[in-house]
């Protein structure tokens, strides 16, 4: 068990005063917050700082730490002195779920420590809402993500997910019906924390997530894809066949069509909860040839002395 | 195989799952933090994407200590700041279609 640096990990000396704690502690809070940042480690590094608050902010568990402290270094293995009752000084109250503490955390404080003063979590347990006849606990919601392929969308899908249950993986199948998209939250009853002392378990929220696709972006429930077209192809018109998620689509393509124009193919987006779809939008590319090619240069210079066009006429009247 | 629950949730089990009281609730709601269904809090239900943000607003009342208000603003901003994210991560990738056409040629 390695040893923690609470002072260290804060960013104050240890003799700092409550408000610099407090100061430092929401200068961290913001900065890792797994809610507000984007850190890609912002959930362990968030709950290291809320571990060190947690101490640092009661004076009495701040002492006690403070005691510890002179048989640790930060980074080097750990043991309690002889003799350490782990949370002696606490209220003895049941843990709090809302947190997760490290085993160096509970070594020197046990559970008990927890829910005597963890943010809102003792307050609201006031409100008799976990309590239930002898004291039973309903276990805590749990959210995750879950990566779907724009492919899965278009039909019910049977997907089996892991996910962190109590410090084991736990594996389920489920059913993601057809429609679901970016952002959206599915409930599974029953599928969360299981609950303490008879009390029922939470729910579990899946978040989902839309992977990104190699060929088409979306926008809501439309769409897009990107079609390179040739200039000529572009100027007289042409027959395209086009990927779409549900296979391949003949595409017209008429005459004179400018580059970054959208083509509506109707109803091959994305579908929506009543069952009707979304539209995919092809966006031309016009894309040159290579300039190496002097028989096609020929041809362009052919091109350009009979051409009576001038692309940048709006600049002349400016 | 389990099915998703579509059932919403009423007040009661609101409070129920997230440990916030019946009146603190009715302040989320008044402040515009989630908008149920339903007129009266008799009435009101909470789909699964309310609860969540529920869950949210609760997490950060206790992580920063900030009142209501606070948070609601803070949520709006947060959500404003992901849409735009998520809108600049789509039309870099859009982006990066049309250049690697480009380049191939």
């Amino acid at each position: 068990m390695e040893f923690k640096d609470y002072y260290k990990i804060l960013g104050v000396d240890a003799n700092a005063d409550a408000t610099a704690i407090k100061a430092a502690y929401r200068k961290l809070a913001r900065k890792y917050h797994p809610d507000v940042s984007e850190h890609h480690d912002a959930e362990n590094q968030f709950k290291e700082v809320a571990e060190a608050y947690e101490v640092l902010k009661h004076p009495d568990k701040r002492a006690e730490y403070d005691e510890i402290r002179k048989y640790g270094h930060p980074g080097q293995s750990f043991k309690p002195p002889p003799g350490w009752q782990p949370g002696a000084g606490s209220t003895g109250e049941q843990f709090d779920q809302d947190r997760v503490f490290s085993e160096f955390f509970s070594s020197i404080f046990g559970q008990g420590f927890s829910d005597a003063g963890f943010g809102g979590a003792s307050s609201r347990q006031r409100h008799g809402h976990d309590f239930h006849g002898g004291g039973s606990r309903r276990g805590q919601d749990i959210e995750t993500d879950l990566p779907i392929f724009l492919e899965e969308t278009l039909e019910n899908t049977a997907k089996t997910i892991s996910y962190q249950l109590g410090g084991a993986t736990k594996n389920l199948k489920i059913k993601i019906p057809a429609g679901v998209n970016d952002g959206e939250r599915i409930r599974l009853k029953g599928q969360g924390a299981p609950g303490l002392d008879g009390g029922s378990s939470g729910d579990l929220y899946l978040r989902i997530r839309l992977v990104p696709h190699p060929l088409f972006d979306v926008e809501g429930h439309n769409l897009i894809i990107t079609l390179p077209l040739s200039p000529w192809e572009a100027a007289l018109g042409t027959k395209v066949e086009l990927p779409t998620l549900s296979g391949k689509v003949n595409l017209s393509i008429p005459p004179a069509t400018q580059g970054g124009q959208r083509l509506r193919i109707k109803g091959k987006g994305l579908i929506k909860k009543d069952g009707s779809h979304g539209d995919l939008y092809a966006v031309v590319n016009i894309v040159m040839p290579s300039a190496r090619d002097s028989a096609i240069n020929k041809l362009w210079q052919e091109l350009a002395d009979k051409a009576a066009f001038d692309p940048r006429a709006e600049w002349r009247n400016s | 195989m389990n099915q998703p629950c579509e059932d919403f949730l009423s007040v009661d089990e609101l409070c129920h799952a997230t440990l916030l009281s019946r009146e603190e609730i009715i302040e989320i709601v008044h402040q515009g933090i989630v908008d149920p269904n339903g007129n009266t809090p008799v009435h009101w239900r909470f789909d699964a994407t309310m609860v969540t943000r529920v869950h949210k607003a609760v997490r950060i009342q206790r992580d920063f200590d900030i009142d209501w208000p606070g948070i609601a603003l803070a949520l709006e901003l947060l959500e404003q700041l992901e849409t735009e994210r998520k809108k600049n991560a789509m039309l870099e990738q859009r982006l990066s279609r049309f250049m690697a056409t480009a380049r191939d040629y």
